[in-house]
């Protein structure tokens, strides 16, 4: 990069010390004013309201009339959410100047208009409050010490560092073994549950597309049902069926000579009960997702594969297979990791329970998100449960990440209008 | 030889299809048939031997169920979020689709991601937060967190659809000399109804029987809604009366049903849209 003379240097200078100053020295006015409005605005609000909670966010100290350390935390994340908003438009008021300068502007260059963002500041906001300041609450609560015996009004919390972490991941600590055992069965249950309903659902999906099968609509409707039904109501009524004393299962199990199975006593049958319930529930969806790439698989190439002399089952596996799997590989991903946290059917079904002695508190089928429910709702250990839920948010994070890439949403994304 | 085998298949196919249904439909038919017998055990059959409405007429006057109220609140609770959803993501999938703005992508990837985070995952934050802003044991309260749950899917698939609508159509109308405000509410909102009725049922239908969050949120009992009251129900200490929660059940479940097969088409494939293209 190269400068032609001193005032395109001075511009840089200017726009790095204040915003706005660059563009007024080169002439654009308009933006220059209104740079420097956003400026002035940001510094004053800085000084009259911000720079306390800030102060007070990294000490957890009272400040004004704000006592309870949760709401030093709140004022504070959302004040420094505020700077970083700031120094993003900071850096790109420089980078603007610095390619005005570089003459290589962008002829598709985006004029800055305030409609859209006025049509989109409903969702931002209420995305904002809902999901991404919980979001960082909940990340800075796993660094404190926030519990039963810390807990505000009546005391404060404070900071304390990866403390919370080193307890978790300490082997020798009983939360290691907890977490670990947990740990283990949420992961099955994600992958165990997701990729039976796919394969049921894949299955199912395939025979109803078959142009031989009569009443295909009337099969279609019935197995959508677990669909239409409110899942809450379905798996509270799996409750009733599998009750081990006067459950509809067990009678007819009995009816039929075997044993009555202690579907909610025994770790092993309930977490059996928790995954066939899943597959009930979330098979449909699975039909509905393979049938609609199924469609999406142009009739042409199994016209060519029958030209070429290939066998129905040679079409399914050279055909059919991978590109079924091509479109769906991501959607599986997905699944896997909407299941680790698909903690109504657990929460509702079991509770999390059958009660494991000497395991202090978690039971057979409970899984991160039911563990890390119970921790803080039931036992206050706050902390400890936001610590934990930040590992939850690394999994998502890792998953969402993969489908992605798998799924193409970013190019998706360039490729638009 | 080869006559044969396609028989065979076809045998297999509905072995399946029969088995599935009999899977489905067994549980289904198993309520249904609860909730005409009278009290006390339920059993396994299908067939109530002493059929009764008895239990249909004691969920509309038991006093201590208050079964109208809960599915009064459920209704109410739902149909507003379901409103304010579409009155927030419309306007936003519009400038997301048709206007170009720095941080666009952004914001788009972003709600692509937040997409898998559901608030529930950060139910401790969200209950401090909301005790403090006092909207806890509110119905607002509840709405605000169900709407924003489902915006984000909800941006991107209405996104989506209007992607779909050719923009030439709107093109010729400002030509004509229409406002950008005539041109979305005279020509994009009639050809988007179907993705509206589907973002509508999609906020609907999650917020309906939505059981955790009403659960941190609720607490007093006249508000709870269907899921929270249907639970207090099954896990009440005193012996827990099947017929009469089958009653309830059957009685919500079936508007729900009915609007989903109403509305199969849509919202099958608006739900699977997101995922395939």
């Amino acid at each position: 990069m190269t400068f032609h003379n001193c005032s395109h240097l001075l511009a840089v200078v200017l726009s790095i010390i204040c915003p706005g100053m660059g563009q007024l020295l080169l002439g654009k006015i308009k933006k220059g004013l209104s740079f420097l409005g956003i400026t002035a605005l940001f510094v004053s609000a800085y000084f009259l309201v911000i720079r306390k909670p800030i102060h007070a966010f990294f000490t957890l100290s009272s400040f004004g009339n704000v006592y309870d350390s949760r709401h030093i935390l709140l004022v504070g994340i959302i004040s420094l959410c505020v700077v970083t908003i700031y120094l993003l438009f900071h850096i790109s008021n420089v980078v603007q100047i610095v390619t005005l300068l570089k003459g290589t502007e962008n002829k598709r260059r985006v004029a800055i208009r305030f409609k859209p963002y006025f049509y989109i500041s409903g969702s931002v906001f209420l995305v904002f409050l809902v999901i991404f300041v919980p979001f960082l609450f909940g990340i800075a609560l796993a660094f404190t010490n926030y519990n039963l015996y810390h807990s505000p009004p009546r005391s404060h919390f404070e900071w304390v560092g990866l403390a919370n972490f080193t307890k978790l991941f300490r082997t020798s600590s009983p939360w290691w073994s907890q977490f670990k055992a947990v740990f283990l069965w949420n992961i099955t249950y994600a992958v165990l549950g997701s990729f039976i309903s796919f394969s049921v659902g894949l299955l199912l999906s395939l025979v109803l597309n078959n142009p031989r099968i009569r009443g295909r609509r009337f099969f279609r409707t019935v197995l959508f049902l677990p669909w239409a039904i409110p899942s809450t109501i379905s798996i509270m009524v799996f409750s009733g069926l599998f009750n081990t004393n006067f459950g509809a299962v067990n009678q007819i199990l009995e009816s039929i000579g075997f044993h009555a199975i202690p579907w909610f006593q025994n770790k092993f049958f309930a977490r059996v009960a928790v995954i066939l319930v899943h597959v009930w529930i979330s098979t449909p969806f699975n039909i509905a997702m393979a049938s609609a790439a199924l469609k999406s698989i142009p009739n042409q190439l199994y016209e060519a594969a029958k030209l070429d002399g290939a066998s129905r089952l040679q079409a399914f596996f050279k055909i059919t297979c991978p590109l079924l799997m091509k479109i769906l590989a991501p959607i599986l991903i997905l699944m896997i990791a909407g299941n680790f946290n698909n903690f109504g059917i657990i929460y509702l079904l079991t509770n999390g329970g059958p009660a494991i002695s000497g395991s202090r508190g978690i039971g057979g089928t409970d899984i991160l998100m039911t563990w890390i429910y119970n921790l803080g709702f039931s036992q206050l250990q706050w902390a400890m449960a936001s610590a934990l839920t930040v590992i939850v948010f690394a999994f998502v994070v890792v998953f969402s990440l993969i489908n992605l890439k798998l799924s193409g949403a970013t190019r998706q994304i360039n490729e638009g209008r | 030889m080869k006559e044969r085998k396609t028989h065979i298949y076809t045998i297999l196919s509905y072995c399946v299809l029969i088995t599935a249904c009999v899977i489905v439909l067994y549980p289904i038919l198993w309520v249904i048939a609860s909730s005409f017998k009278s009290s006390g055990l339920v059993g396994s059959s299908l067939i109530p031997k002493n059929f009764t409405f008895e239990n249909y007429m004691d969920i509309f006057r038991n006093e201590n169920a208050n079964f109208t109220r809960w599915f009064i609140n459920s209704i109410v609770i739902s149909t507003i979020s379901a409103f304010m959803t579409l009155s927030i993501v419309m306007p936003a999938s519009y400038a997301c689709s048709r206007m170009n703005f720095r941080g666009k992508k952004f914001l788009l990837i972003t709600f692509l991601t937040l997409q898998m985070f559901p608030a529930f995952m950060s139910a401790i934050a969200l209950y401090t937060i909301f005790a403090w802003l006092r909207l806890v044991d509110t119905y607002l309260g509840l709405v605000i967190i169900y709407c924003a749950n489902t915006v984000p899917f909800s941006l991107w698939i209405m996104k989506n659809y209007f992607d779909s609508i050719p923009f030439e159509i709107e093109e010729s109308a400002f030509v004509d000399g229409a406002t950008m405000f005539q041109s979305f509410t005279h020509i994009l909102l009639p050809m988007a109804r179907p993705i509206i009725y589907v973002v509508f049922l999609i906020s609907f239908l999650g917020s309906y029987c939505e059981y955790l969050l009403a659960n941190i949120i609720l607490m007093s009992g006249k508000k709870w809604t269907l899921a929270l009251g249907m639970r207090s129900l099954t896990v009440s200490q005193f012996s827990t009366n099947w017929p009469v929660f089958s009653a309830i059940s059957v009685v919500s479940a079936v508007p729900i049903v009915i609007l989903f097969f109403l509305s199969e088409r849509y919202l099958t494939s608006g739900l699977t849209q997101g995922a395939i293209k």
